[in-house]
């Protein structure tokens, strides 16, 4: 690495001092910081200058927060209502697995809803590293199917109170149960187009109800299905909102529709 | 390009447009459509205009069928001269809004009894910020603005200037409601898109310039124009980095590239 791999002195430092390690400074890592996704085609003579100018803007003005490993992801408080936008079934079980494994081996009742039973066994087999370890925790992870959660016998939504109240049932027979409390993700991939605005809904209703609830849960987006508009309402109604880029972690906190848009859409990749 | 074209034929009361321009014939082509638009649009139409200016645009009217002499004689067009009107309205150094109202007010006055719609079009503006009397031109834009604000009044303005120059092409919009700048706007989006992208990478690049879309300056301007603009003030080492690929890419062309729109 030579120096002109890396951005100059003055901004080195305003980058140390949003949180990026001068370790992290090399041009090539930057630009892996930025919420894109070039689907692995990062072009390597990007000018260092202009990648640290343009992660200083999106942090400082707070459309997203520095990037971060998946470690900082999966442990989230009480009460937590996030949103996973995700590229790829990898991506999925990338934060899956270290997700539910930490809610094991921490004494909380994890529920999975699955779209389809494929992830569910992906995700069994990327749990078998810590059941083996521990096997009292079998019983502690449930594998469901989200329609049969969040749909009645005619395909429709379930009203919000009718789900809020079974979040609630689920949350206190898992302290009935002796855990520590409900840890829980649902996929949202392939739900039914027309059910989209009630799901909308729901989720702004659901992410007020579950505060100050012994829960953590995580509404789990497939970001290439969903347009602009959707991607915006639902980081709008989520506490926090994260998807992977080619390499690290993003944490989208803009408040702004245009600029939040603007970014989930470059993680969406592949636009030029 | 049309859509510029649009706003100098029927630009709305309150309108405060600048023009940024590198070459005479673009400022002549911004002035003629102006002038020539309100004319036919049965507005009253003063210019404030330097002598050799003004024999541009008459020739270029000329050549589209516009008599302006009949326009003057019948009280329709006011031609002064800038130079002239300047060094009156000038007191102390700076210009005096007493001078001011006497002067332009009276004449745009004068105008509209006959004609209700007044548009104007001035270059002692220009004339100060080319003496380096910036500070100057940018009071004589407020006294300008304070009569927009007291008369239904279209107002034109020509500077002649890089319109890659962003920090005073940022104070100049501060004190307009539309720029225009001269030239293929088209050509120079393309031209900025590809220096970024260069810089920045494609995907890196189209991120921030849908970010440069989402705080556009007030002032109504040219989507190219408006990144630059945004780069300038929040990516400054970048916009340099950009500029200079666009200004060396300039020099090797023919075509005045940054002339812009």
């Amino acid at each position: 690495m030579s120096d002109h791999d890396y951005p100059r002195d003055a901004l080195r430092q305003r980058l140390a001092a949003l949180g990026i390690p001068h370790e992290a400074h090399a041009s090539g890592v930057l630009a892996g910081m930025l919420p894109v996704c070039c689907n692995g085609a990062l072009p390597g003579d990007c000018d260092p200058d202009a990648l640290a100018e343009s992660l200083i803007y999106l942090i400082e003005k707070e459309i997203v927060r520095a990037p971060c490993r998946l470690d900082t992801l999966i442990d989230p408080e009480w009460g937590a209502h996030r949103c996973q936008f995700y590229r790829s079934a990898d991506d999925l079980l990338e934060f899956l697995g270290p997700f539910f494994t930490r809610g094991l081996q921490q004494g909380e009742y994890c529920l999975w809803l699955s779209a389809d039973e494929g992830i569910s066994a992906a995700l069994q087999t990327a749990l078998a590293g810590v059941l083996r370890e521990r096997p009292d925790c079998a019983s502690a992870i449930e594998f469901g199917l989200r329609d049969e959660w969040y749909l009645d016998g005619a395909g429709e939504l379930r009203t919000a109170a009718a789900l809020i109240a079974s979040w609630k049932q689920k949350v206190q027979q898992a302290l009935d149960d002796g855990y520590r409390g409900l840890r829980c993700a649902a996929d949202a991939r392939g739900i039914d187009r027309r059910l989209w605005k009630d799901i909308a809904e729901y989720e702004c209703v659901v992410d007020s109800a579950l505060q100050g609830l012994n829960i953590k849960a995580v509404c789990a987006y497939p970001l290439l299905d969903c347009k602009p508009g959707q991607l915006d309402e639902l980081r709008g109604c989520h506490q926090e909102t994260f998807a992977k880029g080619d390499a690290w972690w993003h944490r989208i906190t803009a408040t702004d529709p245009t600029e939040a848009a603007a970014v989930l859409m470059a993680l969406q990749g592949g636009r030029q | 390009m049309n859509s510029w074209r649009s706003l100098l034929e029927a630009p709305v009361d309150g309108n405060h447009i600048v023009q940024v321009y590198q070459d005479d014939d673009s400022l002549i082509d911004t002035l003629s459509h102006f002038v020539g638009s309100g004319l036919a649009r049965g507005e009253g139409v003063v210019v404030f205009v330097t002598p050799r200016h003004w024999e541009a645009c008459l020739r270029r009217l000329g050549a589209h069928g516009v008599a302006p002499h009949d326009a003057e004689l019948r009280g329709q067009l006011v031609v002064v001269d800038a130079r002239a009107a300047l060094a009156r309205l000038m007191v102390d150094g700076t210009p005096d809004w007493k001078t001011f109202q006497d002067l332009v007010g009276t004449v745009i006055n004068l105008t509209r009894r006959k004609y209700p719609r007044v548009r104007a079009f001035g270059e002692m503006v220009d004339l100060l910020w080319q003496r380096g009397q910036r500070a100057a031109a940018l009071r004589l834009e407020e006294l300008w603005n304070h009569l927009i604000k007291v008369q239904s009044l279209t107002l034109c303005c020509g500077y002649r200037m890089d319109p890659l120059e962003g920090d005073a092409l940022q104070r100049v919009c501060s004190v307009h409601t539309h720029l225009v700048a001269a030239g293929d706007h088209e050509h120079l989006e393309a031209r900025v898109g590809r220096a970024s992208d260069e810089v920045l990478g494609p995907f890196i690049a189209r991120l921030m310039r849908d970010l440069a879309a989402a705080r556009r300056p007030p002032t109504e301007m040219p989507d190219v124009q408006a990144t630059l603009l945004w780069m300038k003030e929040h990516m400054p080492i970048t916009a340099a980095k950009v500029l200079s690929r666009l200004r060396v890419k300039r020099s090797g062309n023919a075509r005045p590239a940054a002339t812009g729109a």
